[in-house]
């Protein structure tokens, strides 16, 4: 997953949903949970680990 | 080989045996192609389950195959190793720690593939095959213009009940080709023939890891209404507000899958909203919750009056 940036989600009631926003480098819109058995999610954490930021959700 | 060295071996496979499904291995026989691609791919995954590496030019699928398999693959490079992988999750290993297992599968030499190996690795922790252990690389020798059963044998560690990756890999000079199919990898040090399973089931194995509303033959992301996903509807009412939709995985995943939502349009992160038998409109925003293995939630928070929405996804879980 090529990462061009990632905001988090608000579930219908405003609290944090356990998906995260992602949109690809070729615009590819995903959406991947907070779960640490998901690869792509795994791919998530190192780059944050690499100094990027997760987006606060709207 | 005597009689008497065929039955001990005979035995020996009985004793080693394991009841039900015999080979680890998704897919094996690589006739499993949601994904549709039949060329073009040089990484990732390619048939189900097969993840592809170190391929310099793109590997295709070819009808030349052993006589029992309906499809082979063939995957080439022009320097390193065009590796074929396939990693097995953890819940799939748990009884082998300690004992022997062996792979075999089908290869030759399409052009210029020279050397043959195999290996085995473990991840370092469960599922996460980010860092993985070699348990062994193991020289199968000279590859040949005809399709030849190799088999190799390993003894997993502790280590490899966080899962298993099977990996096939070839040298060879200039722009090499390697074809590979039948991929067998079983507990016991005997190769056993290739268990054959029905289509269907080995559909369904494949979808714990990936799954797409499209029917079977169409690629994630093709432009047809066959097999949309459309919402219940009561009729009548319209909102632009919420619209709510509970979807449920043909088979449940591995983990909370990675989601794709496709509209009419072919947009991702879109839903086609509409009004039963009367108006679609497309590019509506879509939002989800409460991941789960088995489900997941939609909503359209708002958008035009409708008073439900379709749309094509894929849910991938692989490792």
């Amino acid at each position: 997953m090529n990462i061009k940036s990632i905001k988090k989600q608000k579930d219908q009631f405003g609290n944090e949903s356990n998906m995260l926003h992602v949109v690809t480098e070729e615009d590819v819109v995903t959406f991947v949970p907070t779960d640490q058995l998901n690869t792509d999610y795994i791919a998530i954490q190192e780059w944050v680990a690499e100094g990027n930021t997760i987006e606060e959700a709207d | 080989m005597t009689k008497a060295a065929e039955l001990a071996k005979m035995g020996e496979v009985l004793t080693n045996s394991s009841k039900g499904r015999t080979n680890l291995i998704i897919n094996g026989d690589m006739a499993i192609n949601q994904r549709g691609a039949t060329s073009g791919v040089t990484s990732g995954y390619f048939v189900d389950r097969f993840a592809l590496s170190g391929c310099s030019a793109s590997a295709v699928i070819t009808s030349s195959t052993p006589t029992q398999f309906p499809t082979a693959i063939t995957v080439s490079a022009t320097s390193g190793n065009p590796i074929v992988t396939q990693k097995i999750e953890s819940k799939n290993v748990q009884h082998l720690s300690g004992k022997v297992v062996t792979a075999s599968f089908f290869a030759k030499n399409v052009s210029n593939a020279t050397t043959l190996f195999a290996s085995l690795q473990h991840a370092n922790s469960a599922d996460n095959f980010g860092g993985t252990t070699t348990i062994a690389e193991i020289n199968l020798g000279n590859l040949t213009s005809d399709w030849v059963k190799y088999t190799a044998s390993w003894t997993v560690p502790s280590g490899g009940l966080n899962g298993l990756s099977l990996n096939i890999l070839c040298s060879g000079t200039s722009t090499f080709t390697m074809g590979v199919t039948g991929v067998m990898l079983q507990e016991g040090s005997v190769s056993t023939p290739f268990e054959h399973r029905s289509f269907g089931d080995e559909l369904a194995l494949c979808q714990r890891y990936y799954e797409i509303s499209y029917s079977y033959g169409t690629s994630e992301g093709a432009n047809t209404s066959v097999g949309l996903i459309t919402t219940d509807t009561m009729g009548g009412d319209t909102t632009t507000a919420y619209l709510t939709h509970q979807l449920e995985y043909r088979v449940a995943k591995r983990a909370a899958p990675t989601l794709v939502f496709y509209d009419q349009a072919e947009a991702t992160g879109k839903v086609t909203s509409h009004v039963t038998g009367v108006s679609t409109a497309n590019g509506q925003t879509i939002a989800v919750e409460h991941a789960g293995d088995k489900s997941v939630s939609m909503n359209r928070a708002s958008g035009d009056a409708a008073n439900g929405f379709r749309f094509h996804y894929s849910a991938t879980s692989e490792l």
